[in-house]
């Protein structure tokens, strides 16, 4: 073959279309908009099953599904909703803006980057795949708790391999972030010089390379003990539950902020541009995000006060809860102050933004209550810790994922999307989440059990309110795909600008986003991107 | 032009038919660098905690 032969045959100088555009992209843009179109997927999936729990929920007795499917249900929302909608959301805004905010031509990997996207829907389809296995989907809480979990028929192995794949993908994700953001920065643009959102994504990084392995190894251990005649968490082979739990949380908490911190960066990118004023506080906000990531190795005990932990190891793990609150007091007030005596207006990123902080903040009192051994006794397992965990979830991670779509639509797409649409879809959400979620207190308060399918009559009419509020959540997001989808039809043209106060690098490129941008790396200066420089 | 650029433009009518040597290429070695010591401390966690249990377990 001649050179000739060989050039031509070269298949990169080809533009792929279709299926293959999508399977074999390498574009930092093209792959966040997979992550993004994927979690909007099983949004509606999670979602969906909700959408069954509180409809058995409405009234007491047993109406739509028996107790089995219940825990089915239960299941697959939370590893749903978790590893489907919640973190693939935020790497797929991280693929589609760090490069961006950060001057970089592209992710560091780029095929890497691929491929830790495409594990994620064959993790799903081997965990979905199990509704047709005699055992059916897994039943034992997204937590998988042994002894049940051990219980469990071969949807185990299935369940486990799944999660053991959701983590590789976001192990891979977070090593080309880490690895973009550490190494791939625009000559000047310093740690300090980065959009908080670059930053909250920085630190979620290093969360995911410290915990997920420990998922990994926690499943692992599990797996042993059901196939291959282990006792690592086995009782009646001399193992200990227990110690599942430590593992387990050694993960969870951390993952709790996992789910938050990248949130924390949205809303500080989208205060201070409809604020029209620069962030205060900028490396508090910095240190807060850091001391909110280291702190989150040391509270995982504080889920499993009510297994009897020594009184001393009790009292560490309450005060230590209690001290997250002083960095994430620190941001809101920092978010507040942005917005004190700023020209404020309140587009739909911004409503998304507000929501966030008060509701956000709501759940992180509920915390504050759980965190309190003795209070802890009476609200563990309640619909208490329900009511907390979505606030924390729906209202906050979920909310400034909202804030973000809409802030960043008009770049993606070059069209705006219908704000007149955008404010309803809001209004609609966010009364509806708190008709959902707020009843979930009291009902938590008076006694009621998370996860039970049936309950006792004096919770009926709580419960009756909150599927209400749930079935108009519901109905909200479908308006949501609406808008998204008509936005990238078409509509009013965006401006590279977008937004008037806007400021930072991925708003002086054209929108929509050009295929190939910063091939060559912009210039830095305090006008464009420095938000330390601009608090002074 | 970079390897990085070249990789990025894998799909692109004008990529260049000599790559660089990434090895002359500062940005793209120090990512494989990290991406190869972040994996690597994924690796000893997840032994890690095994062995640790393991440990802690008594199996």
């Amino acid at each position: 073959m001649n050179q000739e032969a060989i050039l031509t045959a070269d298949e990169h100088n080809d533009h792929p279309t279709g299926l293959k555009r999508w399977l074999f992209t390498t574009n930092h843009k093209e792959i966040g908009t997979l992550y993004l179109v994927f979690s909007l997927t099983m949004f509606l999936v999670g979602g969906s099953f909700a959408m069954i729990i509180r409809a058995e929920l409405f009234m007491p007795g047993l109406q739509l599904v028996n107790p089995e499917v219940f825990n089915q249900l239960t299941t697959m929302h939370g590893l749903v909703m978790i590893f489907g909608a919640v973190m693939p959301s935020f790497v797929g805004l991280a693929n589609w803006m760090i490069p961006l905010m950060i001057g970089a031509p592209d992710m560091a990997l780029p095929r890497l980057n691929n491929f830790s996207f495409w594990i994620l829907p064959f993790a799903f389809l081997l965990l979905f795949s199990t509704a047709f296995l005699p055992s059916g989907l897994p039943s034992s809480g997204w937590t998988m708790y042994p002894p049940l979990s051990l219980q469990n028929g071969t949807n185990v192995a299935f369940a486990i391999f799944s999660v053991h794949l959701m983590g590789l993908s976001s192990i891979i994700g977070a090593i080309n972030i880490l690895a973009t953001i550490l190494n791939m920065r625009a000559p000047g643009m310093s740690l300090l010089r980065m959009p908080m959102f670059v930053w909250g994504w920085l630190i979620t990084g290093f969360l995911l390379i410290g915990v997920l392995p420990v998922l990994a190894g926690a499943v692992t251990m599990l797996l042993t003990d059901r196939f291959f005649g282990t006792s690592f968490f086995s009782a009646t082979g001399g193992g200990d539950p227990v110690l599942y739990q430590h593992i387990f949380w050694f993960f969870g908490h951390p993952e709790v902020y996992i789910m938050i911190l990248p949130a924390f960066g949205i809303v500080s990118e989208v205060v201070p541009t409809f604020s029209r004023k620069p962030l205060f506080g900028y490396v508090s906000m910095v240190l807060s995000i850091a001391s909110i990531g280291f702190l989150s190795f040391i509270v995982w005990a504080h889920h499993m006060f009510a297994v009897g932990l020594p009184l001393g190891a009790s009292l560490f793990f309450m005060y230590a809860t209690m001290v997250i609150a002083v960095p994430t007091g620190i941001k809101v007030f920092n978010w507040i102050t942005t917005m004190w005596r700023g020209s404020m207006t309140f587009e739909t990123p911004m409503l998304f933004a507000l929501a966030f902080i008060v509701l956000f903040t709501i759940g992180g009192f509920s915390g504050l209550m759980l965190g309190i051994v003795p209070a802890d006794f009476q609200y563990h397992d309640t619909y208490f810790v329900v009511a907390h965990f979505h606030y924390v979830l729906v209202t906050g991670s979920v909310f400034a994922v909202f804030a973000g779509a809409y802030y960043w639509l008009p770049k993606w797409t070059g069209h705006m999307y219908n704000e007149r649409l955008g404010k309803i879809h809001f209004w609609w959400s966010t009364i509806s989440v708190n008709v959902l979620f707020f009843p979930q207190h009291y009902l938590g308060l008076a006694g009621m059990p998370r996860r039970i399918p049936d309950y006792a009559i004096q919770f009926a009419e709580f419960n009756m309110v909150s599927s209400i509020g749930g079935f108009a959540f519901g109905l909200a997001q479908l308006l949501f795909v609406f808008i998204v989808w008509q936005t990238v039809r078409g509509g009013q043209k965006a401006t590279g600008q977008v937004w008037e106060g806007a400021r930072g690098l991925e708003w002086i490129v054209p929108s929509p986003a050009p295929f190939h941008t910063f091939e060559t790396p912009p210039p830095i200066d305090d006008s464009v991107t420095v938000h330390a420089a601009r608090d002074s | 032009m970079t390897a990085l650029q070249c990789t990025l433009r894998a799909t692109a009518e004008e990529r260049p038919h000599k790559l660089p040597n990434p090895s002359e290429d500062k940005n793209r070695r120090g990512a494989v660098r990290t991406a190869l010591i972040l994996a690597a401390v994924a690796f000893v966690v997840y032994i890690g905690f095994m062995a640790l249990t393991l440990i802690g377990a008594g199996n």
